[in-house]
């Protein structure tokens, strides 16, 4: 047992998903010819003069009140100063003064308790551009620099490794949730620093900390704080101090690098950028913001399990995906059966995205035809095996099940005389199989079930089947 | 040619749309005029004579219906000219050509003028006598030993010595006032946010604005309203509807209310200067306005807040130039570090790496972390002074700049006296209200003297119509500086 | 006088400006005597007072999220002082 208690704070930047640059009209699309997407604004020419994207303020506005952050009357942007050549004006446009959110909390599940991990601030700010360093020169592609980003910054409420990747992924469906980023941390357009420090178990100040960077999964976020707990541990148990630096993630040696001390600080001489004056946020604007926002993923999931009484597993199952929740709600509009559209929904249709490599929001299946499938199938107008057959055909056309099943004359056979009539037809056909279940072998019986089911084209009731054939063994 | 060339602009365009009068012949007056004046005057960094040629002939064969239709004139070089150099009077951009119009430019011709070419400033627009431009100074028309005054003096001197029509500057602290007072000629810096920035190089963005030079006040009024009106691309652009400008020069101002500080005529004032302002003062009662003495009690603060505040936004602002995108690079760098540095040091001048130290002093947190702060709450103390005298006034008069233009050399080794000179024109920008400075007489020399009519925020219609009257009622405006005269001569004898 | 130099020589390495050493102590005593002298504004009293980030403003605060462009990659590439295909090519980052 370790003799300290480890202490971690993230700072998240997330992408917002908007068509064009926070201050200019280029457009955010990546993959292009390097500084295609550039323009005199974001290149910092001279005379070009930055004008803010609204949908950017309102996505971070989003986010911020999705965090349960207070919200200033007006917020502002300010100038962070500093050379490098990812920077075109040599100051990024962020936010100090007057962050658009403050003093949120994110409900966490870490497995079957639930904490509140506090945000200290939620702010706008943009992008660099990306450096290639070769030997004897580096290339300058400003393509990215300009992207709207909002950086979360939480309170170090954290407290191992493993929590730290618990929240970033709650986190994460959030983000999701609000439609406010893609979140693909890959991709990069989700990325997450930690400060990490350690203290003796009782005390209330903190440790010296450092800060890792370039941790690029959600497994490397947890691999990298679990190194540097491991890392400061060592030293504090050598009798060492912790020296506050910036260490960088190296992910195949899977250990911390530093990359430069930062024991002085960075003096950045932030100030109000005279060229945007301050947007206000009216009482307005936020609470229609607020009205809009959906449920978030952990509301959802306890909503899923009392309300509908779906298993844990089930509940944390259809909350994971954005697009699967979507579908589930929309089907239990319609009052259908939970259980039923989670089977289906989880088995089935999850199956069937998963085989065709189609994220779920490209099917066109909707939350109707999963209320309709449940219904067909509650009401007995369907067999399970029809059911398969119909959802599938659902998956490929986006024709409804109904129409499916009305079309087809798919309705299952309920009618004893017909049934009887093709078990005579099975009895007759095969006599061995007959013997065989009459002498005791009763997985005989199943290929029996099987060849009705096959002569009734798959529509005879099962049960029925089963019952009828007994009755004549 | 030579009678038409003094006419008001309204006439001048007017008989370009009716085709009495051909573009073409304007600007080949106006590129001889250039030709032989500007030797003396160095007011232009820039002719762009056969682009100028070819829009005048484009304009005559399309024919154009523009309020400034074919008139002829100059833009600072601190103005965003697509496929024209704007260099900022600095080596810095010595060879940059923009790959946009400034939103002025796009207007302008919009309105059928003709751009003759880039005009001489002092660096970056920092400094108030031209000798700040790196390439060469420019000389008062007046008298070619003294300043043009800046950092618009290439614009104030190339009206004035008559080779464009009018000009463009930016005024950041007084730049296009006392030059306009130095050359005797109008210069307007309208309302913060009545004119967009796109396009203009920032030194203080919360200060900086742009503003025409012109020959009178009626010509400041007709290209006021072209260039006045909301602009998409500047986030610090007013979204108001501009009056007609031209319709407010009734020539009344009966019953107008006019407040003439005390600390305006104080002392470090040169007695010319003070008693050409008491004249002004004598003409405005005679035209029946009202006038009293009022105090502004912050006013001695304003050359400290404003040497904090802008200097701390230029040494932002003129972080960008760094060698990687445009503009200057050293050779030979030893790595990146080494390459801003003395890309930096050498493309900088003394003047421009001064305000940078200052700035970057104010706003660093190793020094006085409230320094900055400070300046910005006592620039709130300043603007409230005039919200004051404005809520029983409707105009505020003084004088434009302490004296009137003074020998080259004279100041440029000290620099806090150089900053001191502009105290009367500094406390209108940290306020953003539009000021005018307009010819009110000359000192023992000769040398014009600018009386300054300052009005509320978006009140460019009283300040016009007051200074139009005073212009209407006085001779000053129609002195003209010999040089512009031998101008004239020449072409009599030709 | 000394320590005049050393702020001198802190704000030039924030401001990235190399000052050669005739340069420097003249760089280091005009802005002593301008600070000095902008230290009137500590007379006034700002207790209550707000800051004023702006001239005069009643602007219109964001534009709407639309794709649009006027200038093409080559005019601004142009410009650059030294460029590979269309990167920006600059000196070793030395850390």
């Amino acid at each position: 047992m370790s003799r300290y208690e480890t202490v971690i704070g993230l700072e998240v930047h997330v992408e917002l998903k908007t068509q064009t640059k926070l201050f200019c009209r280029c457009a955010t699309s990546f993959g292009a010819q390097p500084n295609a997407h550039t323009c005199p604004v974001c290149l910092g020419h001279p005379g070009a003069l930055p004008v803010t994207n609204e949908q950017a303020v309102l996505l971070a506005l989003r986010a911020a009140l999705a965090l349960q952050c207070t919200i200033p009357p007006v917020t502002s942007f300010d100038r962070k100063n500093y050379f490098y050549p990812d920077s075109p004006k040599a100051y990024q446009i962020s936010q100090f003064a007057h962050p658009i959110g403050r003093n949120g909390v994110v409900e966490v599940a870490f497995g079957r308790t639930t904490e509140r991990i506090r945000i200290h601030q939620v702010h706008l700010e943009e992008d660099a551009g990306k450096l290639i360093h070769e030997p004897y020169r580096s290339l300058v592609d400003l393509n990215r620099a300009g992207t709207p980003l909002i950086e979360i910054v939480t309170e170090p409420d954290l407290r191992s490794a493993e929590h730290a990747k618990m929240f970033l992924e709650q986190l994460r469906d959030i983000i999701l949730y609000c439609g406010v980023s893609d979140g693909k941390m890959e991709e990069g357009s989700l990325r997450c620093d930690a400060n990490v420090s350690l203290r003796p178990i009782g005390a209330t100040t903190l440790g010296t900390k450092t800060e890792i960077k370039n941790m690029n999964s959600f497994r490397a976020v947890q691999g990298g704080i679990a190194y540097e707990v491991a890392r400061q541990t060592a030293l504090l148990d050598r009798g060492e101090r912790v020296v506050q630096q910036t260490r960088r993630w190296d992910e195949a040696q899977s250990i911390t690098i530093a990359m430069r001390s930062k024991e002085q600080a960075q003096d950045y001489r932030y100030f109000a950028d005279p060229d945007l004056g301050g947007i206000a946020l009216s009482d307005q604007l936020i609470t229609q913001v607020r009205d809009a926002l959906p449920e978030l993923p952990l509301a959802k999931r306890q909503r899923y399990e009392q309300q509908y009484g779906l298993s844990e597993y089930d509940a944390a199952s259809l909350t994971a995906h954005v697009a699967l929740t979507k579908l589930f709600d929309e089907a239990m509009a319609h009052a259908a059966d939970a259980k039923t559209v989670a089977n289906v929904l989880l088995g089935d249709v999850c199956a069937y995205a998963n085989a065709h490599d189609a994220p779920l929001s490209t099917l066109p299946i909707t939350g109707a035809h999963i209320a309709q499938l449940a219904a067909l199938l509650a009401q007995g107008t369907i067999s399970q095996p029809i059911a398969k057959k119909v959802l599938k055909q659902t998956l490929q056309t986006g024709e409804a099940p109904n129409d499916i099943v009305a079309t087809q004359g798919l309705t299952q056979i309920q009618d004893s005389d017909a049934i009887d009539a093709l078990v005579t037809q099975v009895i007759t056909a095969h006599p061995q199989s007959v013997a065989d279940v009459r002498s005791g072998k009763t997985q005989a019986l199943g290929f029996l079930v099987g060849q009705v089911m096959r002569a009734s084209q798959g529509k005879a009731n099962p049960a029925l089947v089963n019952e009828l054939l007994k009755k004549r063994l | 040619m030579g009678h038409i060339w003094d006419a008001p602009l309204a006439h001048i365009a007017r008989s370009v749309r009716q085709k009495e009068l051909s573009v073409t012949e304007l600007v080949a007056h106006a590129l001889a005029r250039i030709d032989t004046v500007d030797r003396r005057v160095r007011a232009f960094l820039t002719v762009d004579g056969d682009g100028a040629l070819a829009r005048a002939r484009l304009l005559d064969a399309q024919g154009t219906d523009g309020v400034l239709a074919g008139l002829p004139m100059a833009i600072k070089d601190n103005i965003s000219t697509r496929g024209i150099k704007t260099t900022c009077a600095s080596k810095m951009l010595e060879h940059f050509v923009p790959a946009y119009d400034a939103t002025v430019v796009a207007r302008l011709a919009d309105a059928g003028t003709v751009l003759l070419g880039k005009l001489n400033m002092d660096e970056f627009a920092m400094g108030g006598s031209n000798e700040n431009s790196a390439f060469f100074p420019t000389h008062n028309p007046w008298d070619v030993t003294c300043v043009p005054g800046g950092s618009s003096g290439g614009s104030a001197a190339a009206v004035a010595a008559g080779e464009v029509l009018f000009a463009l500057g930016s005024d950041t602290g007084g730049s296009i006032r006392q030059p306009a007072a130095y050359c005797g000629v109008v210069g307007l810096k309208p309302t913060y946010g009545l004119i967009s920035r796109y396009g203009l190089v920032s030194f203080a963005s919360s200060l900086d604005v742009i503003g025409p030079l012109t020959r009178t006040v009626e010509d400041a009024a007709l290209v006021l309203g072209v260039l006045a009106g909301h602009d998409a691309r500047d986030a610090t652009s007013a979204s108001i509807t501009p009056p007609s400008y031209v319709e407010a020069l009734t020539g009344d101002i009966r019953g107008v209310r006019i407040a003439l500080p005390r600390e305006y005529v104080a002392e470090g004032i040169d007695p010319d200067v003070r008693d050409a302002v008491f004249a002004a003062r004598a003409v405005f009662e005679r035209l029946g306005a009202h006038i009293d003495e009022v105090s502004m009690p912050h006013n001695e603060y304003a050359v400290a807040t404003y040497y904090i505040v802008a200097s701390s936004e230029a040494s932002s602002n003129l972080a960008r130039y760094d060698g990687v995108r445009y503009g200057m690079r050293v050779d030979d760098a030893q790595g990146l570090q080494d390459m801003y540095t003395r890309t930096r040091s050498v493309a900088f001048g003394e003047e421009v790496q001064r305000r940078i130290m200052l700035g970057t002093y104010a706003l660093s947190s190793g020094f006085e972390r409230a320094f900055y702060g400070q300046a910005q709450k006592v620039r709130t103390l300043i603007a409230q002074d005039f919200r004051a005298v404005f809520d029983q006034y409707d105009i505020i008069i003084g004088p434009t700049a302490p004296t009137a233009a003074f020998a080259m050399g004279a100041h440029t080794s000290d620099p806090l006296t150089m900053y001191l000179n502009d105290t009367y024109s500094i406390p209108m920008s940290l306020a953003g209200v539009p000021a005018l400075s307009l010819p009110c007489g000359a000192d023992a020399r000769g040398m014009p003297v600018g009386l300054q009519v300052i009005g509320k925020p978006f009140a460019e219609v009283d300040v016009l119509r007051v200074a139009h009257a005073f212009e209407q009622a006085t001779t000053h405006h129609l002195r003209r500086p010999a040089l512009r005269d031998a101008y004239a001569a020449k072409e009599a004898d030709a | 006088m000394h320590e005049q130099t050393d702020v001198a020589s802190h704000v030039a390495a924030l401001a990235l400006l190399h000052l050669d050493a005739q340069r420097h102590a003249a760089l280091a005593q005009q802005l002593h005597e301008i600070v000095q002298y902008a230290h009137k504004l500590y007379e006034v009293d700002v207790a209550h007072v707000d800051p004023m980030s702006h001239g005069v403003v009643a602007a219109v605060p964001w534009r709407t999220d639309t794709c649009a462009r006027d200038t093409t990659v080559e005019q601004l590439l142009h410009s650059a002082p030294a460029r590979e295909g269309t990167f920006y090519v600059v000196p070793p980052v030395i850390e």
